[in-house]
């Protein structure tokens, strides 16, 4: 290995009680791309905070570069070489992208006035360097897709001289092409000589991305070394501590009769007309790329859009719906795929989240009966295998995987026979994420009829009993899940596949 | 990814005037037609020449000063209710200082100066009061100038012992040139000093550092701190510069009526009212010195073509209200066309 770039030695970071690192090392050299995996908790967000200056570390040195590497503050961190680029987008969504892109690095004077043609410049070179030419540094952020403000984010890194690019799950809002051209972008970075830290749950990314890895557990890095050591299964093995059994858990089902029909539906953002059956015991796939209208479809179904054309039929009812509360009264459940916005309120308790939607058995003239709630949400949360203190704590305190449970436990507890999920795993840790495909298997055993939006096609494949791909709002033909490839799926999904079957 | 990377492009006018303009055209043009009707063809005459536009230009530069600084704040997500206590704690204190200093150079010059001084002294410290409240001790801004709004007016009265204070001896000649259209320059020097400032605070929004990171911490403030903005200082000079310029509206207000505890009661909403009409989005992020122009002159329009139709107070407060509303749904619906 070339002389490292970052060193980190026997870092530690207590927080309270809580070791949230406990002697980690890490080196990373220049032109190297590091992938750091680890279940959520592990201690990579810790890492990453102590690494960009966020953090202190209690205990432990790092270096960059040979020299000494302590910042005090993320800015201080940035402008050593280190930039950021978090998961969740941290942009400011009413600036300009030349704004965001410089935000807290601008060119000033003296005076603090802003050195317009210098800044001008700064940000077109990082543009220019991302091969994103095209994003206007005029055009407010907000206005982006998902794509340009991923693109947008990197470039807040690019703007100043850097050394060391740290990237915090990077794909987990892109489509798979966006994510090829990140990838280009990674290694055009390495090439460069920058060294890069790539944190991932998705271990097939690490495989085509990374040069070496290393697996964080309970705060420490417990295995690393170049990826052609690490298969993904001895990777997740260091992750979870233990062999895993299964990585997408099957339970056997049988798929019976219609249960949700679709006919000929047109929203507002979906101009197309859509047609699909949704059978009991049925667990369909929708893949597709982000903005593709997988979303709207489902908001559409759960009546949270307007229906502007044609019909979404609950077979076992029937009749029309106003709104989400006639589709869950007719026993529709819907998981948005925005957890911390729409899908569930972070501030409130988990048995509050759990029973939100079907509050009914508790009430008596409007006055909840507490007691019985309280215990209706623990046997749902239960059964779901949370872990959780007590049921009356807040969603927020728990980590991605639980507070995707949560999420869950409400559609199991408003009694949803057809259950629409969009991106049920997404920014949950490996463990819950089989304990979610267990799930959904066992849910389709009972006869519940799934909607499975998913931008990861291993897991599509892994899950689902059929799959169809939505392009530019039009839908695929529903076809058995052996009858696709990946090829075929991403084929489609670009638009590049011959659209016979549409 | 084709379709994701085109921006909104075929926009006529930015959201953000759409509504404050088509306001300020539906509220001059209903009250050009009211005016009409009662007032008759010389009514309107009179409404639209130089004499009531000089009334109205001097009716909204002290408000519209205040403004200035309510925008500030507001973009950054926060909000300043005590203006209109701080503006009359600086005429207070502004008189008391005047009348000390005033045996000693009946001039009034001298005077003058240090009275200027420590008003604006005034609103420095109220503004880095607030600011390092809601800094230091995380209280929400609402709640910290609702507190300062109570603190201000109490000081003022109790400093004043709940009199209006009066300029000593006569007042020096060239002050109430200050608050007089000047035929030189055809309207007040408070008002081109309220449209000075304006563009002094347009130039720090769009050229300086500052003004990048008051959009930033409104629009985001955790990208903000992420990026190493120095969120804290940068609120903390943001609500002191609004403090010095509510000290100067004070101090406009101070030449022309002295020293009034009671002064500003309602300032803090009608300065609110015309920001929000003005564009600007109580969250933070969004919103102009344009705007706020155009939103200070649709309240001052308003104000005057009121009065000039006789109509009673209560009616001005529910057109403003209609006002707030109308303009904002409209630059609602403008945004989503």
């Amino acid at each position: 290995m070339a002389e490292p770039r970052l060193v980190m030695r026997d870092v530690h970071k207590r927080f309270g009680p809580t070791l949230a690192l406990r002697g980690v090392d890490l080196a990373v050299a220049p032109g190297e791309v590091h992938a750091l995996v680890g279940e959520n908790g592990a201690g990579k967000s810790t890492l990453m905070k102590v690494l960009s200056g966020a953090l202190a570390p209690d205990a432990g040195a790092m270096t960059l570069d040979g020299h000494p590497y302590a910042p005090r503050s993320p800015a201080e961190g940035r402008r050593l070489g280190v930039g950021m680029i978090y998961q969740e987008l941290t942009l400011c969504p009413d600036l300009t992208v030349e704004a965001n892109v410089l935000l807290g690095a601008e060119s000033v004077t003296g005076l603090g006035v802003l050195r317009g043609g210098d800044n001008r410049r700064r940000v077109s070179e990082a543009l220019a360097v991302l091969d994103h030419a095209d994003i206007r540094p005029d055009a407010v952020v907000g206005d982006l897709g998902p794509g340009p403000r991923q693109m947008v984010e990197i470039a807040r890194a690019l703007v100043v001289e850097v050394r060391v690019v740290v990237l915090d799950e990077p794909t987990s809002s892109l489509t798979q092409a966006d994510a090829v051209r990140l990838f280009g972008l990674i290694r055009r970075l390495r090439d460069r000589g920058v060294a890069v830290v790539y944190i991932s749950h998705f271990l097939e990314e690490v495989a085509e991305i990374a040069d070496r890895v290393t697996v964080l557990r309970d705060g420490r890095a417990v295995a690393t070394g170049p990826l052609a050591e690490f298969p993904p299964r001895r990777i997740v093995e260091a992750m979870v501590g233990r062999a895993l059994d299964e990585q997408y858990p099957r339970v056997p089902h049988d798929i019976g009769e219609p249960a949700l029909e679709v006919r000929g539906v047109a929203t507002d953002r979906l101009p197309h007309g859509l047609d699909l059956t949704l059978r009991r015991g049925e667990v369909l796939g929708l893949a597709g790329i982000v903005g593709a209208g997988r979303t709207e479809l489902l908001r559409a179904i759960f009546a949270l859009d307007p229906v502007r054309r044609g019909e979404v039929r609950v077979v076992a009812v029937s009749g029309p719906s106003r709104g989400p509360a006639d589709r869950i009264a007719q026993g529709v459940g819907f998981l948005s795929e925005d957890r911390k916005l729409e899908g569930l309120a972070l501030d409130l308790s988990l048995e509050d989240n759990a029973t939100l939607s079907r509050l009914g058995p508790y009430q008596r003239a409007g006055w909840l009966d507490l007691a019985a709630r309280r215990a209706a949400a623990r046997e749902w949360l239960d059964r779901l295998g949370m872990r959780y203190r007590d049921p009356g704590q807040s969603v927020g305190e728990l980590s991605g995987g639980n507070q995707q449970k949560v999420a869950l436990a409400r559609l199991l507890h408003q009694r949803a026979d057809v259950l629409l999920l969009d991106e049920p795993t997404r920014g949950v840790d490996v463990g819950s994420k089989a304990d979610i495909y267990r799930l959904v298997g066992e849910l389709a055993s009972q006869g519940k009829a799934i909607l499975l939006v998913s931008s990861y096609l291993p897991e599509l494949f892994g899950v689902c009993d059929t799959l169809a791909v939505m392009t530019r709002g039009r839908l695929s033909r529903v076809r058995s899940i052996g009858e696709w490839t990946s090829e075929e799926v991403l084929a489609q999904a670009t638009g590049q596949a011959a659209e016979a079957d549409a | 990814m084709s379709d994701d990377t085109t921006p909104a492009q075929s926009r006529r006018l930015p959201a953000w005037l759409t509504g404050p303009v088509l306001s300020l055209v539906v509220v001059l043009a209903v009250l050009c037609v009211l005016i009409y009707v009662r007032e008759g063809e010389r009514g309107l005459g009179r409404f639209l020449a130089l004499p009531n536009l000089q009334v109205i230009a001097q009716g909204i530069a002290l408000p519209g000063i205040v403004a200035l600084g309510a925008l500030l704040v507001i973009l950054t997500g926060g909000i300043d209710l005590s203006v209109g206590s701080v503006l009359a704690l600086t005429t207070v204190v502004a008189m008391l200082v005047y009348r000390a200093a005033y045996p000693a150079d009946p001039s009034g010059s001298l005077p003058l100066l240090l009275a200027a001084s420590a008003g604006l002294l005034t609103g420095l410290l109220s503004g880095l009061a607030s600011g390092l409240v809601i800094t230091r001790l995380k209280v929400t801004p609402f709640v910290t100038t609702l507190g300062l709004m109570g603190v201000g007016r109490g000081l003022a009265y109790y400093l004043s012992g709940k009199k209006d204070l009066d300029f000593p001896g006569d007042k020096p000649a060239w002050l109430p040139a200050l608050y007089q259209p000047q035929s030189a320059f055809v309207f007040s020097p408070a008002f081109w000093s309220f449209l000075l400032l304006a563009g002094l605070v347009a130039l720090l929004l769009r050229y300086h550092v500052l003004g990048r990171w008051c959009y930033a911490i409104g629009s985001s403030e955790a990208t903000a701190r992420v990026c190493g903005v120095p969120v804290e200082r940068a609120r903390l000079i943001l609500y002191a510069l609004a403090g010095v310029l509510t000290a100067w509206a004070g101090l406009l207000g101070f030449a022309e009526i002295g020293g009034v505890p009671s002064a500003g009661q309602d300032l803090a909403l009608d300065v609110i009212a015309a920001v929000v009409i003005g564009g600007a989005s109580l969250s933070g992020g969004r919103g102009t010195v344009g705007g706020t122009l155009l939103g200070v002159l649709i309240v001052g329009v308003l104000n005057n073509g009121v009065s000039f139709l006789g109509v009673p107070v209560e009616v001005r407060f529910l057109l403003v209200g209609l006002v707030i509303i109308g303009s904002t749904a409209l630059g609602r619906w403008q945004a989503r066309a």
